[in-house]
């Protein structure tokens, strides 16, 4: 068996068909008998079997680096203790190793860190790659609802009030959820909800949300609280621990396998509304449920470490380009991509330079470019056509 | 008269100066998720000087950040400054999260949070913070006489009798009970 990338021929059902009338044999019957036994064969193994692959790939990629970023750092650690430390300690044992500097880099500092970054990236850019399928619009990131920009008010109204970390993250968690809810509310009371109906309300919403925060910025004690608030907004892992990894994971996860489990009807919302209506999908329900799971993701990723842009908005493209656009293998290849794609910045930001670049200007400033870039690249293709 | 003082008192800290070795220090600020550091620019450094101490990051020109550039610069002691935001990080924070546990500073229990001060009392505040800071990076070589100098500073400049609880307060007290040394800076009110 030998994996190899699934390109267009063998991505779609035209792939199919083509593989299909390759087959070659004596008679008529048997031909066709042979031919309907290879169809399904292919359909159902060879396709899927090179997306695995390359799935599986991306998934070692992601487990190597994740290994990588545990001996990159501003304090040196030898490979060897690296290896020794992660192999023979737990981050958890209460005694022993807490004089180790080494053993408090690797298990407290950088593990914790290495994970939440994986996590966030990896919900981000599915939550991304479900949204753009959503909303049928390769513009639209997982921040369209309004949610980043929620959850935004809710950490700097913690700040503010000089809450510990552990109510910042509660905070701006539920308030990136009360954000979605204000949208979904907005776009429901308009009538049907449309998908431009919802992006409008996400709009208005998001919009409304960055007055608030601004206005806070302008109430905040400029010497005490504006520099913290400008900290957090600007996005960091710094402040990364298990309490944070818990925190992000259980919702991520939760809300990520939902949206896999999703991710073939959102093939069907792909097509455009009334085909999929007409195959039987409850439009609405679905695209509710969508955005619900998104905006879990995106809310859990803030609360942990302020607003991290560009991921959920270039990564899928990314993910689209390598594996073509259906969901069920556009979905797992973005969440890999996402976790590569934030790992590798996250070790820019805190390793290149003595100062901490915050992540989410670097996000920025790596992810504009790129998506210049494709949108360049792609502009005879793909979603332009439509 | 408030430049008259501040002359005179840092001729007076600048003549009983130790012939003891700099020891090495980092003030950091807690600022959202991340640590901002007193880097070449710091208004501290002259002082820490007079204190016959060395910043760790004299030479940075970064500001904010993360744990493991300050093991990295492992510092002998960290002050903790409370101009601007620090969150209210005390250094029982820094004692008990495991992230520092390997710290020389925390291993050693030296890690204090700074008196109040204030720019805008610079002649009155900067004496005070170097005879602070000297006591108490170099305990063995100086007396503790912070609290008489506190008392005759305000008497002189303002004819103001300083209590022993508004001492406490200036010094934080409380919040560095928990550090190396700083029970010679008690009170009899606060002991």
């Amino acid at each position: 068996m030998t994996c190899r990338l699934p390109d267009k021929r063998s991505t779609g059902l035209a792939g199919d068909e083509r593989m299909g009338s390759q087959g070659v044999a004596s008679t008529p019957r048997s031909r066709h008998m042979r031919n309907k036994a290879l169809r399904g064969k292919i359909r159902s193994l060879l396709p899927k079997r090179g997306a695995e692959c390359f799935a599986a790939f991306l998934f070692i990629l992601l487990v190597m680096l994740m290994a990588a970023s545990l001996t990159i750092g501003r304090y040196h650690v030898p490979f060897p203790d690296v290896l020794r430390i992660v192999f023979t300690t737990s981050p958890f044992a209460t005694k022993g190793d807490a004089d180790d500097i080494s053993w408090i880099v690797v298990e407290i500092v950088r593990m914790p860190r290495i994970l939440l970054v994986t996590i966030c990236g990896m919900g981000l850019a599915l939550a991304g790659a479900a949204m753009q399928g959503v909303f049928r619009n390769p513009l639209v990131g997982p921040e369209i609802a309004g949610v980043s920009s929620g959850a935004a008010v809710g950490g700097v109204v913690a700040i503010m009030l000089s809450f510990s970390q552990a109510w910042v993250v509660a905070l701006a968690f539920g308030a990136g959820l009360l954000a979605l809810l204000a949208a979904t509310a907005l776009a429901t009371a308009t009538g049907r909800a449309t998908a431009l109906a919802l992006v409008l309300a996400g709009v208005i919403v998001g919009g409304f949300c960055g007055a608030l925060v601004s206005l806070l910025e302008v109430l905040a004690d400029p010497i005490l609280k504006l520099p913290s608030i400008i900290y957090w907004l600007l996005g960091s892992f710094g402040g990364a621990t298990y309490g944070k990894v818990a925190t992000a994971a259980i919702p991520t996860l939760v809300a990520g396998i939902a949206l896999l489990l999703l991710s073939w009807r959102i093939n069907l919302l792909s097509l455009g509304e009334l085909d999929a209506r007409s195959l039987g999908v409850r439009v609405e329900l679905l695209r509710w449920s969508l955005m619900a799971l998104v905006a879990v993701i995106v809310a859990a990723q803030v609360a942990v470490s302020g607003i991290v842009g560009w991921v959920g908005l270039i990564v899928p493209h990314l993910a689209r380009m390598m594996v073509g656009p259906n969901h069920t293998r556009l979905m797992p290849t973005a969440a890999l991509l996402g976790g590569i794609y934030l790992l590798v910045v996250d070790d820019i930001a805190r390793s290149l330079t003595a100062q901490e670049i915050p992540i989410g200007i670097l996000t920025s400033v790596i992810g504009t470019p790129f998506f210049a870039l494709l949108f360049w690249r792609t502009q005879s293709k793909g979603w332009s056509r439509e | 008269m408030f430049e008259a003082h501040y002359r005179q008192e840092l001729t007076r800290l600048a003549s009983e100066r130790c012939p003891c070795a700099p020891v090495t220090v980092a003030v950091l600020w807690s600022v959202g998720s991340s640590w901002v550091i007193a880097n070449r620019t710091s208004y501290l450094n002259g002082l820490l000087a007079r204190s016959t101490a060395r910043n760790v990051a004299a030479t940075l020109a970064a500001r904010a950040v993360n744990v493991e550039e300050i093991y990295r610069l492992n510092p002998n002691v960290i002050l903790l400054g409370h101009i601007g935001n620090n969150d209210g990080v005390v250094p029982a924070d820094l004692y008990e999260e495991k992230q520092w546990a390997a710290l020389d500073a925390v291993r050693n229990r030296r890690v204090y949070l700074l008196p109040i001060h204030s720019f805008y009392n610079w002649p009155v505040d900067a004496p005070l913070l170097v005879e602070w800071m000297r006591d108490t990076l170099h305990p063995d070589d100086y007396p503790a006489a912070i609290r008489s100098s506190y008392r005759r500073t305000y008497d002189e400049l303002y004819h103001y009798n300083l209590s022993e609880s508004e001492i406490d307060k200036a010094l934080f007290v409380a919040e560095n009970r928990a550090s190396a040394g700083y029970d010679r800076f008690l009170g009899r009110e606060s002991q």
